[in-house]
Formats: C-alpha cells, structure tokens, sequence
C-alpha cells in the first residue's frame, strides 16, 4: 500500500474510532436519560398508588357515611311508624263512628295526611333498604297482561278528578305467563305513571306496554308542564326536586324517582325519559322478565275476609296505645283479645292456659323481647299450638332472620285487612 | 458479539503483521458481515473464531496462543478508553469488580452485550475466579488477568483450570506470592 493510501486509510479508520466514540457517549447519555426516566416513573406510581389509596379512603369514608344515612334513615322511619299506627289506625275506627259531618271532614282530612306521610316515609324506608342491601327478589308467577290492565286501572279515579285522557295500550303480546317480582314492577309503575297523572294539568297520559324476548317494556307518556334540561340531567338522584316555585305545590319526598331507577336496576333493566317544557314527558321502562317454566299457580284471591269462628287472642305489646288499637280492631271482628305489656306476663298467661289460637307479638320489649319470648314460648310451653305473628314498625323482608322464629310478620302501620289475613 | 471485540482483533493484527496480513485473513475467511466491523455494532461470534483459525495459519501460531495473546492486547485497550475501571487499589479489587461494576458499565453502553460471568471466592492471599461464557474465551481473560496484576505490579502467580470440555467454564486460582 503506497504512502497516500495508508494516510488516507488511517484518516478514515480514526474517523471510524471517534464516531464510535461519540455513539459510545451518546448510549451513556442515553442510558443516564433513561434511568432518570425510570426514577421520575418510579415517583409518578408512587404519588398515583398514594392517590388510589386516598381514593379508596375517601370512598370507604364516604360508603360508612351513606351506611350511617340510612341506619338513620331506618330508624327514623321506624321511630315514626309507630306513633303512625296509632293515628291511622284510631283514625280508621273514628271514620266507622257515625259523627256530625263537619267531624266527618276532619276525620278525612286527617286520614288522607296520616297516608301521605305513611307513603313518605315508606318512601324514605325503602330508599335507604334499596342503598344497603337488605332487599331480594320475590318472583312470583303471573299473567303480565291481566296484571298491567288490573295496575293501569287503579289510576282511573285521579284521572276523573283532573278531567284528563288516559289512553292504556296493553300489547297482545302481553299475554304471557311470566315470572318477575311483580310487587317491584308495581311499585316501579305506580310511581311512573302516579307522576304523569300528578304533573300533567290538561290533555292526556299514555301508557303503553309489550312484552318481547323476555323484557317488558313500558312507556309512560304525558302532555304535562315537562321537565327542564337542567333538572333532565338529576331527576335519578335522591331528594333532588325541582327547584321550580311551583313545584312545591306537589307533596313528595324527592325518592321516588331514585327508587323507581334503583329497582328497574335490581330487575336487570333501564329506564329512560325524554321531556320537554310545556309539551310533556315520556318515560320508557325496560325490565327482564322470563317466561314461567311451570302453569300458572293462583295466589288466594284476596277479597273480603268475615270471621265466622272465635278465637283466643293475646296480644302482647308495651306500646298500650297500640297494643288499645289492635284490641278495637279485633273488637270490631266481634273478637276479644287478653292485652299484655311484657314478654313474661304472656310466659305466665300461657303457662296457666295455653289454648290460644294467635299470639301477636310486639318485637321490642323491655325485660324479655319478642323473639327471646317467642323462643322460650316454643321451649318451654309445648302444649301452646297456636300462631306467633310478629307485630313491628320494623321493615322486613323475607331474609331477615328474624322471621324464622314468627308464623306471620304485621308491619305497622297496619290495615283491618292486613290483620284480618291472620284470623282466617 | 461486540464489535469492539472484532475491530480491536483487526488493529492487532494490524499491528503485529502489517496491514497486507489483515486484507489477506479477511478475505480468505468467508466472512458474513465481509469483514466490515464497527464498535458499537454486533456480529456473529463465528467470524471471531474464522480469523482467529484463519491468521494461526497464516502465522503458524496456534490459535490458543492467539487469542491468550489478544486478551493481553485487549487489556490495553480498556486501560486507555475505560481507564476508571482500573480506579482501585490492587487487581483482585479489579477483578471482583468485573460482574459488579465493569459489566454493568459496559451494558451502560452496550445494553445488548452477552458478557461472560465472573464469580469468585477470595480467602485470605487466594482469590479464586469461576469463568463462565459461551464462547469458550478462558485465555482470553487470562491474558487480560496476566495484563491487570502487570498493571499494579503485583506478584502473583495464576493457575488455570479449564472446567469444562467445551471450555465454556474455567477456574483462575490466583495466589498472591510475597504474602
């Protein structure tokens, strides 16, 4: 190799040698970048788990305060349901006396306040079961046809009294023989269409109702004052109304909606509205609803029930207003009942007699409650053969363990008929 | 395996047999990559062996003797771009260091790099070093040990065991002799 060429040579091999030199350093800038990459990365997890956990913090917190809400929520409600009792149930015997009208009107007046607040606070009641989880399903059997028509009717009478159209469109398809917790679907309708009557002043509400590849659907459609976009949007949550003035004139808790959403989404279904101010508004339901596998089972018709038998009654109740109540009641039915204000009184009564046919018993009770006396009646008086009914403003469902103990469960407040379905 | 590995053999050989040497070993080995090195890239470890078999013909030095000779090459060439490798009191500090520091800055630069594993065991005067590597290059790090205990003058005298058949795993027992 001549002299120029071996120049030349060694120019481009120490060309070669710096170039790798200088990827050499930028693989080592490379590398630093990336390491301070990793750390910067590293603190970012860091602050994001620290984030997450006082998310879930908050969230527990916030879950315990709602938890809170409506244990008191309950309490409350049950705290008014016993004063409640008496004043609807004393209220109903002074309708059955003959007064001077002006009376009569009082007595009405007073009945009617007595139900709505009833219906608020089961409202209440039921909100906060529906937010924890003390509800289930109880699916009945039923024709979905004859039971939307009988429920759509019940609405005839507030339609008379505001003078408006009601157009019901139950689909032939309806006609099914289905299995759905129907109590819930009736709860979920009565309010629906409950506030298309209320709000609507002139024109007409439409319901109409199918039945298609397991769902029900229902649409609930009025020509009512409609419901502004800004009030569109929270209509679902709970104790949300309508800031409107006018709006006050209705009675309400501001939950029925937030229910009605809360047990469309306990049946695996939706529900949608679309309104507009001073033209109406339309409700449309979805709810799952499969077809029954078994023939249709009738429940007992329900109608009116006379007691033509006597019966030996005690009722058992530290709350002697009450206890006084359901004595008149039971009177009225020509039936006599022994009223005992302690668990052990009613131990002894039926330690010297133990032929009686019910016992309603009262749950919370000082000395011995309902269930420890029910228990020790069950031990300890084994010739006592009659029924247990358990007599509460407790709100139960079939899951409360409670029931186990109890042939029947009387929530109060109560109706004649409710307690006359335990003397049949 | 890194260039550098490839690109430093051909500067040695550059060196010790002249330039026309280089031109004829790389043309007679059948080489892949055509005998086109650079450092930072990476190239089949089969060329190494080719050049290596191929310059002991040239030679008639064999090839054990070539590569013992180019780990002793190689060591000058850490000692003047990675002088800091070197930045300790004595070699057994530097060769317990291989796995823990040298290697780890070597993947700072070469994240793709297959080193060899270097444990060791020191007990009193002795440090026992365990080579493990794919390639088989035992006299290469002894010629690179033999070059690091010259660097700190040190006397100590270095026992090679080869552990394996393939030569994949051998033992340096170095003993320190004025101790």
């Amino acid at each position: 190799m001549n002299n120029e060429y071996k120049k030349a040579y060694l120019r481009e091999k120490l060309a070669r040698k710096e170039a790798e030199k200088i990827l050499e350093k930028k693989s080592l800038e490379l590398y630093t970048l990336n390491q301070e990459l990793l750390v910067a990365n590293q603190g970012l997890e860091e602050k994001v788990k620290k984030r997450t956990n006082d998310l879930e913090k908050a969230k527990d917190k916030a879950e315990e305060l709602a938890k809170i809400k409506s244990e008191f929520l309950s309490m409350m409600s049950h705290e008014m349901r016993t004063p409640l009792n008496s004043i609807l149930g004393y209220t109903y015997l002074l309708e059955e006396q003959n007064m001077n009208t002006e009376c009569d009107e009082y007595v009405r007046k007073i009945s009617y306040s007595g139900k709505v607040l009833l219906s608020i606070i089961n409202n209440v009641l039921e909100h906060s079961r529906l937010e924890g989880s003390r509800f289930s399903l109880q699916e009945v059997t039923l024709n979905l046809k004859k039971e939307l028509e009988e429920l759509c009717s019940i609405f005839k009478v507030d339609i008379l009294k505001k003078k408006l159209s009601y157009n019901v469109i139950i689909d032939e398809n309806c006609d099914e023989i289905i299995r759905i917790d129907f109590k819930k679907v009736k709860q979920i309708l009565i309010n629906v269409i409950g506030n298309a009557i209320k709000f609507t002043n002139a024109g007409e509400v439409k319901v109409k109702a199918s039945y298609e590849e397991e769902f029900i659907s229902v649409s609930v459609c009025d020509t009512g004052k409609g419901i502004s976009k800004e009030d569109l949007s929270k209509i679902f949550e709970p104790f949300v109304r309508s800031l409107k003035e006018d709006n006050f004139r209705y009675e309400g808790t501001g939950l029925g909606l937030s229910i009605t959403k809360r047990l469309i989404e306990v049946l695996d279904g939706e529900i949608e509205v679309k309104s507009e101010e001073n033209v109406g508004t339309c409700f449309s339901i979805r709810v799952r609803a499969p077809l029954a596998s078994h023939p249709l089972k009738l429940n007992d018709p329900e109608g009116i029930i006379k007691i033509n038998k006597k019966l030996n009654i005690i009722i058992v109740d530290d709350h002697q207003v009450n206890a006084m109540l359901l004595s008149k009641i039971l009177s009225k039915q020509s039936l006599s009942a022994l009223v005992l204000n302690h668990g052990l009184d009613c131990l002894n009564e039926l330690k010297e007699n133990p032929m009686y046919d019910i016992i309603f018993m009262d749950l919370r009770m000082p000395d011995i409650d309902g269930i420890e006396t029910t228990k020790r009646i069950r031990t300890e008086i084994p010739s006592f053969k009659g029924e247990i009914i358990l007599l509460t403003a407790e709100s139960y469902g079939p899951e409360d363990n409670y029931l186990k103990y109890f042939d029947g469960h009387l929530g109060k407040p109560y109706s004649i008929k409710d307690v006359l379905k335990f003397l049949k | 395996m890194k260039g550098i590995v490839f690109t430093e053999l051909v500067d040695m050989m550059e060196d010790k047999f002249g330039i026309e040497m280089v031109n004829k070993v790389i043309s007679q080995s059948n080489l892949k990559s055509g005998g086109v090195y650079s450092a930072v890239g990476t190239y089949d470890s089969e060329e190494l062996e080719k050049l290596v078999k191929r310059l002991s013909e040239e030679t008639k030095i064999p090839v054990p003797d070539l590569v013992h000779a180019y780990g002793k090459y190689f060591f000058s060439v850490l000692k003047n771009n990675y002088s800091n490798f070197f930045d300790k009191p004595n070699s057994f500090e530097v060769l317990k260091s291989i796995d823990s520091h040298i290697h780890v800055e070597v993947k700072k630069l070469y994240p793709d790099a297959e080193l060899p594993k270097f444990d060791h065991i020191e007990e009193g005067n002795v440090l026992k070093l365990i080579y493990q590597s794919e390639r088989g290059l035992s006299l290469f790090a002894l010629g690179l040990i033999e070059k690091t205990i010259e660097h700190f003058k040190e006397d100590i005298s270095i026992e090679h065991n080869v552990l394996s058949e393939n030569g994949n795993k051998a033992e340096f027992v170095l003993t320190k002799n004025n101790e």
